[in-house]
């Protein structure tokens, strides 16, 4: 028969109409206190049969037909019947309320439900005949929105308004499977078109909404799925009482040894999460291997590795894992402990061997061993191979162990001796994706939200995860991510803000690491729509320079740019003293509130054999000059002086740094450069600019062959030309533009001899005199800056350290004060 | 809500979906005790040495009779405990899985005739207050 949503409803009104005149809460009180009444009034009617029995010296139930005997057993009959009515719709409600459960939870019993949901029904059994209002003024659908950031108010307002209803009868039904409240509101969301744009128009894309739905959907899943107590998934939770005396007792291994549930980071990875899954269906196939079941787990540090090994014990636990796993204990070895209080060889080694023997024999350890090559490591300093003690162990049936790695150490501790390694199967544990990072932040935030009383809206957890990706640069995801909101909640709640939405992430993020974020405020959109004139204020000329960087800028803050990248890459070609390193200066304030957040590298250092080694650390004991200041400043302008001085793999780092954003040290450690500006100089070209100059020409108008010219002579290569952002020209100076450097110069010295308390008057015969001697067109305003010191800086020094001046006085120059 | 449709919608939910649910959850109370008490596992490690202590062997190249009727004496001695600990542990599981599996009988058969027998049982009580 062809299943119908109106036929499908229809069995769920009887439980929902019982709810809402019998609601679950009360019958459970009322339960509660029959369960008292009846064993009360049981042990009473007990009492009468003995006394009485004892009294006609024979076995007699008489007592309970008579007197008060008869009322306690009465009154105990009517407890009774009342309890079990109870129970009955008890149990007939939750056999509606948790239908089909187990498809939707996937606790380990396969179910074939067919049909709708109890929220279903509950949803479409309330009368409407409009889906949407049906759905949307329901507790769930209030929910799921409110999830998107969208208020309650706001919803009535557009249910209450003039639309072309969807109506109930529209919905479909699928021969097979089971339609939940996240499928209704898909289908609503793809029918109803005046709603898809109300939500659109709340900036929610389709994305967003089915993540806010799911997530909504998944707590009450959740929720409904601990409750169900007598499910074999959670009676399974009980610790078994036998197991420790099927098997052993491995003593020193209690001593040294913890819990996992103590040592996971997070308890994230729900039983949804496909990742998870198929990490663990990885280790249980290892340790259904015959030979060598030991699994190493390699991932970087905050991936989750300990979660993993905590899911698969709780699978263990369940039932849910192979045959060859039932009754396994997963313990971690607290190795820190371990050895220090086994601080010589010997020691070490007996206690070693007496910890795997004990273990062995209890034939049932799993032994978890967090950072297992520095554990070798460790014991390698007290002089101990610890790999050549456990390979006997590792070899056993007996005994089996876990070890987790990051990448880094697997490579050069592990993958370097194979006899170990063979001993292991390996499970990498990649860095989860954004979607599955934000799967794990819905857990954390559901347990932040009933502990400090807030909402995470699903944008703010989006944001989250991206922000976290893009703006935290230390620490790997989805750790940072965790992190970030860990530190969120509590401010939010501090602050007594009860809906965390996207803005309130995004004006956190700004506030912890300096970056503007999120969509741009009003005095950052002038700053940014003004930009040319921002930087002109420092800038002097450049015309076309200052209006391309100005255009890329715009594009980066608009996020129209791709988000994996460094914030903005710039190459300024053209001669010395134009104005490249100004503009540098002049974007850090700009971008980054402060010069001070400007990075130089002078890149003709790094032109010998070891320049890639210095630049970047050389894996032992530099760091390297690049991850080090991108540690010190991860928000700010990198500037690359003389770029084309340095050596070909630097060169080759760059094309890769200006393409993803990010670069592996010598280390192996990932360093994050997308939240900085990165600008290349060079004087490449400076002598076509200037020859063109020379002539009369603007070098911009010919940009395409100077580039040509540059790439012939080998300098740059064009895939490495063509990563920057934008390739920009900066013309020389002219007398106009000198003389305008020299007001600036001057204005700059003049606020400095104020600070000393006199009044230097800058007039044409210092702007004169500056431009005069400083004017070479070849070194552009370089030149001035050394007048300005040898001539008039000099001369103030002369006149302050004679005595000559009193506080408060004005200095003046003539043209005779210049005169050699 | 209308009585009449709670009352038929019920009554075929007692007699067809309700038996199946409470044979499930029956199920499931019966393998937790089992599992509880991990009464497989101590029948397979029936005979173990307790906790699996044991006397190892001697050193190589040592021949020492009094060492192999000691770890003899210790390690039969062990087997004994295990044993008879885990005959009790197994004995009392089997015990409450009786217990579960006849009270489950009994449970599913009042189910049958509760829908009556409670009102029988609820106006009876009411008859003998009124004695």
């Amino acid at each position: 028969m062809q299943p119908s949503v109106k036929r499908e409803t229809r069995l769920y009104q009887s439980a929902i109409s019982l709810e809402a005149v019998f609601p679950r809460i009360v019958r459970r009180y009322i339960k509660y206190f029959l369960y008292f009444t009846t064993s009360a009034l049981f042990f009473a009617s007990i009492v009468y049969v003995l006394n009485y029995s004892l009294l006609v010296g024979a076995f007699s139930l008489d007592a309970l037909l008579v007197g008060s005997g008869a009322f306690f057993y009465g009154v105990f009959q009517m407890s009774f019947a009342l309890l079990f009515f109870t129970s009955m719709l008890t149990f007939y409600y939750n056999s509606r309320f948790y239908r089909g459960i187990e498809s939707i939870t996937h606790d380990g019993m396969e179910s074939s439900t067919k049909g709708i949901s109890y929220e279903v029904g509950y949803v479409l059994g309330r009368g409407y005949k409009d889906a949407t209002k049906a759905l949307y003024s329901s507790k769930y659908g209030i929910e799921m929105l409110n999830r998107c950031g969208i208020s309650r108010e706001e919803v009535v307002k557009f249910l209450e308004k003039k639309r072309k209803i969807l109506s109930v009868a529209n919905i479909e039904l699928a021969d097979e499977g089971f339609l939940t409240l996240e499928d209704l509101a898909a289908f609503i969301y793809k029918n109803d078109n005046e709603f898809s744009e109300f939500i659109f128009s709340k900036g929610i894309t389709a994305e967003v909404f089915n993540g806010a739905v799911v997530w909504t959907m998944q707590t009450h899943h959740e929720d409904k799925h601990n409750s169900r107590w007598w499910s074999r998934d959670n009676l399974g939770r009980i610790e078994p009482i036998g197991r420790d005396w099927a098997y052993g007792s491995a003593f020193m291994l209690e001593e040294y040894s913890r819990d996992i549930k103590t040592t996971a980071v997070f308890s994230i990875l729900s039983r949804n999460i496909a990742y998870a899954d198929e990490k663990i269906d990885q280790m249980e196939a290892i340790f259904t291997r015959a030979k060598d079941a030991n699994a190493i787990l390699i991932g970087e540090q905050g991936v989750g590795k300990m979660d993993i090994i905590m899911r698969f014990s709780e699978r263990i636990r369940n039932g849910e894992a192979p045959p060859s796993l039932v009754g396994k204990r997963i313990v971690v070895l607290n190795t820190g402990s371990f050895i220090a209080r086994h601080d010589n060889k010997e020691l070490l080694e007996n206690g070693l061997v007496d910890l795997f023997t004990q273990a062995e024999s209890s034939g049932n350890i799993v032994i978890v061993i967090d950072k297992f090559p520095e554990f070798l490591e460790s014991a390698a300093n007290i002089g101990v191979n610890a790999a050549g003690i456990m390979d006997a162990f590792l070899a056993s049936d007996e005994l089996q162990f876990i070890t987790t790695t990051d990448p880094v150490q697997y490579h050069s501790k592990v993958e370097t001796r194979p006899s170990l390694l063979a001993r292991f199967g390996g499970v990498h544990i990649d860095t989860p994706n954004l979607a599955s990072t934000i799967s794990i932040l819905q857990k954390v935030a559901t347990a932040s939200e009933r502990r400090y009383g807030i909402l995470f809206t699903y944008p703010a957890i989006e944001v989250i995860a991206e922000s976290a990706d893009q703006y935290i640069t230390e620490g790997v995801m989805p750790n940072k991510a965790v992190e970030l909101l860990g530190e969120v909640a509590p401010n939010a709640a501090r602050s007594g803000v009860e809906k965390v939405t996207k803005e309130y992430v995004y004006e956190y993020v700004t506030t912890k690491t300096g970056i503007p974020t999120g969509p741009v405020q009003e005095s950052e959109r002038d700053r940014l729509l003004n930009l040319e004139d921002v930087l002109h204020k420092r800038v002097i000329g450049q015309e076309a320079a200052i209006k391309a960087i100005s255009g890329v800028m715009r594009r980066s803050r608009a996020g129209i740019q791709d988000k994996e990248r460094p914030l903005g890459s710039f190459m300024f070609l053209g001669s010395t003293g134009v104005g490249k390193t100004e503009t540098a200066k002049a974007l850090a304030l700009t971008f980054f509130e402060g010069e001070e957040n400007m990075s130089r590298i002078d890149m003709s250092e790094y032109s010998g054999a070891d320049a890639l080694e210095r630049f970047i650390g050389d894996g032992k004991n530099s760091v390297g000059a690049l991850p080090l200041l991108l540690k010190e400043k991860p928000y700010g302008v990198l500037l690359l002086d003389e770029l084309e001085k340095a050596a070909t793999p630097i060169h080759d780092l760059f094309l890769q740094i200006i393409d993803e954003g990010v670069f592996t040290d010598a280390r192996g450690k990932k360093i994050n450069a997308r939240n900085s500006i990165i600008i290349a100089t060079t004087n490449a070209g400076a002598d076509i600019i200037w020859n063109l100059a020379k002539e009369g020409k603007n070098p911009n108008d010919v940009k395409d062959k100077i580039i040509d010219s540059i790439i012939e002579g080998g300098i740059y290569r064009p895939e490495f030309l063509n990563r920057f952002d934008g390739l920009i020209m900066f013309e020389p100076l002219n007398l106009d533009d000198q003389e305008k450097i020299a007001k600036i110069m001057l204005s700059e010295l003049q606020e400095r001899i104020e600070k000393k308390g006199y009044e230097l008057v800058v007039d044409d015969v210092l702007v004169n005199m500056l431009v005069k001697e400083g004017y070479t067109p070849e070194f552009g305003a370089r030149p001035m800056r050394r007048i300005m010191q040898d001539m008039i800086e000099e001369k103030i020094a002369e006149k302050i350290i004679a005595g000559g001046l009193k506080k408060g006085e004005k200095i003046w120059f003539y043209e005779e004060d210049f005169k050699v | 809500m209308n009585p009449v449709l709670f009352v038929v919608d019920y009554i075929k939910w007692h007699y067809s979906r309700a038996l199946f649910d409470i044979l499930r959850v029956w199920g499931n109370f019966l393998w937790f005790v089992l599992h509880t008490a991990s009464t497989f596992e101590l029948i397979r490690t029936l005979v173990s040495p307790w906790k699996r202590m044991h006397e190892g062997k001697p050193p190589k190249g040592v021949f020492d009779p009094g060492y192999y009727v000691g770890s003899l004496t210790i390690n039969t001695l062990m087997r004994i405990v295990g044993f008879c600990v885990r005959l009790v542990i197994i004995t009392l599981s089997l015990l409450i899985v009786t217990l579960f599996f006849v009270l489950g009988v009994v449970f599913v058969a009042f189910w049958f005739v509760a829908p009556f027998a409670i009102f029988i049982i609820f106006f009876n009580g009411l008859a003998l207050i009124s004695l």
